[in-house]
């Protein structure tokens, strides 16, 4: 081996190339989902790695939807993104890994996301905790 | 190992997953969040997140024994290599790993007695893993540990289990140890064991998150749904040819001719260069090697089909899979020498014939 | 060995060892029967009596006029189908990997068309397939002088365009067994072509050119 062969590797495809469905076609969805939302209250999800998508296409989806009011970032093990889009019903839902690896993304079309709700287990184990707590402390009063 | 600690075991095997994640600090969001990974890895739909995360605090932790047979360990690589803290570390924090030759410490008649201590107690409950083939030439002497044969070992371990997981591509069908001319007569583990549930985690090696997740999927609901090869479908389902970025290449014709040419450094189709994305199943396109870096094709080699039986008696790996598998040693040439020369003959006896026949007829018409 | 590994290994081989063997041994034998001599004298030159030949196989590709209305429907479909077919195979991209690797020879510079306009034209081949198939049957002419030959030609034919179509559309199954099953039929057909009508590809084209190379010597019209 005497020198290194410059090497120009392309393998991205070329700028505004239309893979999958296309900018439309998902905003189209999106909408007949939040327009189900409306009328009888059902969710829905879109997985945004199980499509194949142009990087384009990917932004021009995000900047369509915009910034809502909500940008949350949770830390678990990583950071989790829980950001609402300028359209009210429709969420942006990111979990990244502790090493930055995109472990789901996904839209979410509900009135909040499942995630920021508390868990009705945990709910009952709250209760629990908190009827003990007052016990003691009633006990240690007496 | 002491009675306490068989107590104190016993104890915690009776605990469920869920039970352990709150004793260890991992909050419902925080094991939600790696549900939701995992869910996506399996292309469940996101909304199945929070049945699937119910589904698996649910499940009782598990004991796992871990059999190798005759392997490279490559499995067991695979299936440690974790990047920080993430959800494979997680798997190993929730499954009780009771027998590991590589992990463990202990040796020797310890761990021995150790593993059959950890079978009996969970007997009937335990998952048994396997990689490596097992050879069975000769009554199988090919391979021993403790002394005695692999065959014997997987009968003894799979009894007791619920589940049987072979991971990898030797111990799903018999791998390289089972390549031409097979001298061990190795074979895979569903060719022993016909009455327990088998799951095949082929590849070679196969993918950390494809182990992780079939175990967790589990853990969670059973035995998943499986192809005709054992596999389960969730990572499985798809050729890679279908799910492959460089698919338009192949579809507008566009192919490297060869390495480092021009249409390799253009990123495009590796079909002419052997790639056998078009009849293998696995999940290299969608979930990528290494943390989601890269996987063969995106790197410039064409799949090498490593998750297929007997990929490799398949020709050379830089051929096409439609390529022909044959040696020609003159015998094409031979049937056209034999062709030229049956014609041949034909012929002449046809124009003997004629002339007997047309002789005989001028013969009648001069007199 | 799997399905794929037979078909495109021994069976393979042995199929061309046969389609060789028998389609020397048909050409060869017609070749050497010769013809009479002739003792009429030439009303041309040989020269331009082989290029009445060359005119004749052009002719007679196409029916005379008078024929055309009860037969050129049959002509359309038999040549679309066959464009389709060698289409397909000369100019599909897996074929041309194929031929490449059976013969040794780089293929760098063969063009190909593009995956989706192939699909386009099988199912247009398989469709005009269909019509020739069913036309066979219904015309009643065409169904008596039909033998074993015509049928299994087709079958072989229907097998390996059908599979094929299967295999690139995805439409479910392994795609190994599919494979092989394509690459079976192909091997079937290997081994069937010189024993019976599909020598015609080898045939038609001598046979034509010497019907109007002695015609033209005759000084008739051909």
């Amino acid at each position: 081996m005497t020198q290194a062969i410059p090497l120009a590797i392309k393998s991205a495809p070329g700028k505004s190339t239309t893979i999958g469905g296309g900018v439309q076609a998902m905003a189209h969805e999106i909408l007949s989902h939040l327009q189900r939302l409306h009328e009888t209250g059902e969710t829905a999800a879109i997985d945004l790695k199980s499509l194949p998508m142009a990087p384009d296409e990917f932004h021009g989806i995000k900047k369509m939807l915009g910034q809502g009011e909500i940008d949350l970032t949770l830390e678990l093990d990583g950071p989790t993104r829980i950001r609402e889009t300028a359209y009210a019903g429709i969420w942006w839902i990111q979990h990244t890994g502790k090493d930055g690896r995109i472990l789901a993304e996904f839209i979410e079309i509900t009135r909040f996301p499942d995630f920021l709700g508390a868990q009705p287990d945990q709910i009952a184990d709250a209760a629990r905790h908190l009827r003990d707590r007052l016990e003691k402390q009633s006990q240690g009063a007496a | 190992m002491s009675t306490s600690n068989r107590k104190e075991r016993s104890a915690i095997d009776r605990k469920t997953i869920g039970q352990i994640m709150d004793e260890n600090g991992v909050g419902r969001r925080r094991f939600l969040k790696y549900c939701a990974g995992i869910t996506a890895l399996m292309a469940m739909p996101p909304g199945m997140t929070a049945a699937f995360a119910q589904q698996l605090r649910a499940a009782r932790r598990p004991t796992v024994i871990y059999m190798p047979f005759q392997e490279c360990t490559g499995c067991l690589e695979s299936l440690t290599r974790s990047f920080a803290p993430s959800l494979e570390s997680l798997i190993f924090e929730t499954i009780s790993l009771d027998y590991n030759h590589t992990l463990q410490a202990a040796a020797g008649d310890a761990a021995e007695a150790a593993r059959h201590e950890a079978m009996e107690e969970a007997w009937g409950e335990y998952i048994l893993i396997c990689d490596g083939s097992i050879p069975t030439r000769m009554d199988g002497i090919y391979g021993a540990s403790a002394g005695h044969s692999f065959v014997d070992q997987l009968h003894e371990a799979a009894e007791g289990a619920a589940a049987i997981v072979a991971v990898g591509v030797c111990a799903s069908y018999g791998g390289v140890g089972a390549a031409y001319p097979n001298p061990t007569g190795a074979v895979g583990v569903s060719d022993i064991i016909k009455n327990k549930p088998i799951i095949n985690v082929p590849g070679c090696p196969p993918m950390p998150e494809v182990m992780t997740g079939t175990l967790v999927s589990f853990l969670a609901s059973g035995v998943p749904e499986l192809d005709k090869h054992l596999r389960p479908k969730a990572f499985f389902g798809n050729t890679i040819h279908d799910r492959c970025y460089r698919r338009r290449f192949y579809d507008e014709g566009k192919f490297a001719e060869s390495f480092d040419d021009e249409g390799a450094r253009n990123g495009w189709c590796l079909y002419k260069l052997g790639c056998r994305g078009p009849t293998t199943y696995n999940a290299c396109a969608t979930i990528k090697w290494n943390g989601g870096t890269s996987w063969p094709v995106e790197a410039g080699h064409g799949c090498l089909g490593c998750s297929e039986p007997d990929f490799w008696d398949q020709g050379g790996f830089y051929e096409p899979m439609t390529a022909k598998l044959f040696d020609d040693t003159g015998q094409i040439a031979a049937g056209a020498a034999a062709g030229v020369a049956v014609g041949a003959v034909a012929a002449v006896a046809s124009n003997r014939r004629k002339k007997k026949l047309t002789g005989a007829a001028d013969k009648e018409t001069s007199s | 060995m799997t399905l794929l590994e037979f078909a495109r290994g021994p069976m393979l081989h042995f199929a061309l060892i046969v389609f060789v063997f028998g389609v020397l041994w048909r050409l060869v034998s017609v070749a050497l029967l010769g013809w009479r001599k002739n003792r009429a004298e030439s009303r041309v030159s040989t020269a331009k009596a082989a290029t009445g030949g060359a005119v004749a196989v052009g002719n007679r590709s196409w029916p005379h006029p008078e024929f055309l209305n009860r037969t050129a429907f049959g002509e359309a479909v038999g040549y679309g189908y066959h464009i389709g077919l060698f289409a397909i195979v000369l100019f599909g991209t897996p074929h041309v990997v194929f031929w490449g690797n059976l013969f040794g020879i780089g293929v760098s510079w063969w063009p190909t068309l593009p995956t989706g306009l192939i699909t386009v034209i099988s199912i247009a081949t398989i469709f005009l397939m269909l019509i020739a198939t069913i036309r066979r049957y219904m015309h009643a002419p065409l169904r008596r002088i039909s033998n074993f030959d015509d049928w299994f030609s087709l079958a072989i034919l229907w097998v390996l365009m059908v599979s094929g179509v299967w295999a690139v559309l995805g439409l479910g199954g392994s795609k190994e067994t599919i494979l092989a099953i394509h690459i079976i039929s192909f091997n079937v057909l290997l081994i069937w072509f010189p024993f019976g009508k599909l020598m015609h590809a080898f045939y038609i084209f001598p046979s034509r050119f010497i019907t109007g190379y002695k015609h033209e010597k005759k000084g008739a019209a051909s």
